[in-house]
Formats: structure tokens, C-alpha cells, sequence
């Protein structure tokens, strides 16, 4: 079995290749530039402190989003039981997302936690069901069902206008 | 379903460019800080063989201590996530089969202890952080087990592997006591 050794991981290389997607899925739970970009942060950090042995390209994919969807669940939480202001308050999407984006975001912000990240992976960032249930830890079949049940809730938020 | 002028809008969103900058000099920084491991290292090496010298075997290992709703979870014992019952668990609902259950176990592990799971979501975490690897947890950590109850996956078993055992947490439906409950079985692992 060849290890994909990150002892010293080339963090430009790792940051060039994955940094984009991983800011994406920390914005759709967060909405928030500000907190993304701490969320994306920790996440490499945490790389460098654990240096997990990556079993190939795909594993250090996985480990990365995980990783990612993890910490800014844990910012989210930390959130909530701060926040003495409402939600919409404390988001700032950056100013260079389109209007079309926007809404995605919005959206999917809309959409239950578990199904969101099925959604994101699946549909927006293009994983297989197969990889989106390794990283997320369930199987196929709970991935094709959040991702019936996220689409229904979708729908409804598109029929009903983008909450903004 | 997203259309695809809808995913093509999602995936232009960029991580800003001072972001790299910004994780760069995070990591620098985090490089420097003195870790645990290197600090404690060598005392830990120490007291270790001072402890082999001496033929001391402070702590028999226990294994694996599981809590849930504060009672620890034996084999052949039984725990009812009771809702309006004084806990973690929320009941999220009434009726079975449709509404999601979120469990809270604490785990108390005095050895590296591997981590499997089978059916729901299952959140790990040590002091409010989550964790990623789950092949050699050990200490305090806790786990947020998220059960959505769906036709044709049934099955909520959580097994923790140490040493030469298999610790097996289920959680199931009891009609008979009115609510979820969790049980524990421990096997011994064929080597």
C-alpha cells in the first residue's frame, strides 16, 4: 500500500488544488466570508499539526472536506450560543459573489444541516454518491435519501422566493 | 436539483486571494507553538519507564467506559432515551420511524480506541471541537449521534475497538418501553 506521506505536506500545492472548493463549503454553512476564512484556516492547520497519512489523492480530498464541513459546524454551533443578535445579522457574504450565487447560497442555507451537505458535495461540487458517503460517513443509500429529501426542501424554497 | 447556470454560479465563487496569505502565515505560526506531544514527551517517557522498572501497573486499562444520559452503559444493561426524562437526548418528535433522535454519549477511553459506526450521522468531538480520525481516539470525548429513522436502514450500531475487544453500542426502537434505547455487548476480537 503506497502512502501518500504528508509528513511535510507541500501546503502551496494542497492550498492551490483544493482551497477554492473548500472556501465554497464553509461559505454554504456559514455565510460569512470572515468565519470561511477562519474555518478554511483551521482546517490547515489542524493538517499540519495531525499530518495525516493521505492514502492517495482522493483521501486527502476527503480528509480536507471533512475536515472543513466539521470545523465550520463547530463555528456554527459557537455561534448560536453567542449570538444575541439575529442570524442574518452576523452574515456577510463577500461582495464578489453574483447574485445568482447568492441565491444558491441563501437556499441552500434554508435546507436542513445534514441535507445540505449531501446537496453541496453531490450536486453543486460534482462528488459521486460513493464519495460523498465516504466522506461523510454514511452509506450510498443515506446519501440518495438526504439528497431526495434536501431536493424536496429545495423546491419548496424556490417556489416559496430566496429568503435573503 | 440545481440547473446548471445555478452550479456554474455556485462554483465561480473563489476563496479570496489574501486567503492564501492569511492560512500561510496561520500555519507558520501554529508551527511554532510548542506542541503537547514534544513538551511532555520526555517526562512521559520517564514516568513511563520508571514505571516498567518498578514493575508498576498503575491502571489496568479499562477499556471503554460509555455514558448515556449520564448512566454508564454495561453489557446486558439497558438505557431508555426517555423523552421529558432529565439528559442530553433530544426527542425531536413523537412518532417513530419519522422523527430524528440526536443521542449524546460521553466515551471515557483509557487506550487508543477505534471508532465504527453503522446507520445515522455521528458527530465526534473533544472540547466542543470536532474530531476527524477515529482510529485511535483516547481520553474524554463525546458523541452527538444523529438517528433519522428511514425504511431499509435500520441498523444503529456503534463499535468501539480496543485492545483485544469489541464494545458494541445499539441503539433500537423498544416498542415494549415506549422509546430508543441503547445496549451495549462487548466481544472479545479474534485475532
Amino acid at each position: 500500500m503506497h502512502l501518500f506521506q504528508s509528513r511535510e505536506p507541500d501546503l502551496g500545492a494542497l492550498y492551490d488544488r483544493h482551497a477554492h472548493m473548500l472556501y465554497r463549503l464553509a461559505l454554504s454553512y456559514l455565510h460569512c466570508d470572515e468565519d470561511a476564512r477562519d474555518a478554511v484556516q483551521d482546517v490547515f492547520i489542524k493538517l499540519v499539526e495531525h499530518t495525516p497519512a493521505f492514502r492517495d489523492a482522493e483521501h486527502e480530498r476527503a480528509w480536507l472536506v471533512r475536515a472543513t464541513i466539521n470545523r465550520s459546524c463547530d463555528l456554527l454551533r459557537r455561534r448560536s450560543v453567542r449570538a444575541s443578535v439575529p442570524l442574518d445579522e452576523v452574515t456577510h457574504l463577500p461582495a464578489q459573489v453574483s447574485d445568482a450565487a447568492r441565491e444558491v447560497l441563501d437556499c441552500l442555507g434554508q435546507v436542513s444541516e445534514k441535507y445540505r451537505a449531501a446537496l453541496t458535495l453531490h450536486d453543486l461540487e460534482g462528488f459521486s454518491v460513493e464519495e460523498t458517503a465516504r466522506i461523510l460517513r454514511i452509506s450510498p443509500s443515506a446519501v440518495k435519501m438526504r439528497l431526495r429529501r434536501g431536493r424536496v426542501q429545495l423546491k419548496t424554497q424556490w417556489e416559496e422566493g430566496p429568503h435573503v | 436539483m440545481f440547473d446548471q447556470e445555478q452550479v456554474k454560479a455556485y462554483r465561480s465563487v473563489e476563496a479570496p486571494e489574501a486567503l492564501r496569505q492569511q492560512v500561510m502565515q496561520g500555519v507558520k505560526a501554529a508551527r511554532r507553538r510548542p506542541r503537547h506531544g514534544r513538551v511532555w514527551a520526555g517526562t512521559a517517557a520517564l514516568a513511563a519507564c520508571l514505571a516498567l522498572v518498578l514493575g508498576l501497573r498503575l491502571n489496568a486499562p479499562k477499556g471503554a467506559e460509555v455514558l448515556v444520559m449520564g448512566q454508564t452503559l454495561k453489557e446486558g444493561s439497558v438505557v431508555r432515551m426517555a423523552d421529558g426524562a432529565a439528559g442530553p437526548a433530544r426527542y425531536a418528535g413523537e412518532a417513530e420511524g419519522s422523527a430524528p433522535l440526536v443521542v449524546e454519549l460521553e466515551l471515557h477511553l483509557d487506550e487508543p480506541t477505534r471508532l465504527e459506526t453503522v446507520g445515522g450521522t455521528v458527530t465526534v468531538l473533544r472540547d466542543g471541537e470536532s474530531v476527524e480520525d477515529w482510529t485511535a481516539l483516547e481520553g474524554r470525548v463525546t458523541v452527538l449521534w444523529e438517528i433519522d429513522p428511514t425504511p431499509g436502514d435500520p441498523k444503529y450500531q456503534l463499535d468501539l475497538h480496543h485492545g483485544g475487544t469489541c464494545q458494541t453500542v445499539t441503539l433500537s426502537y423498544a416498542e415494549a418501553q415506549g422509546g430508543w434505547i441503547a445496549q451495549m455487548t462487548e466481544t472479545p476480537k479474534n485475532e
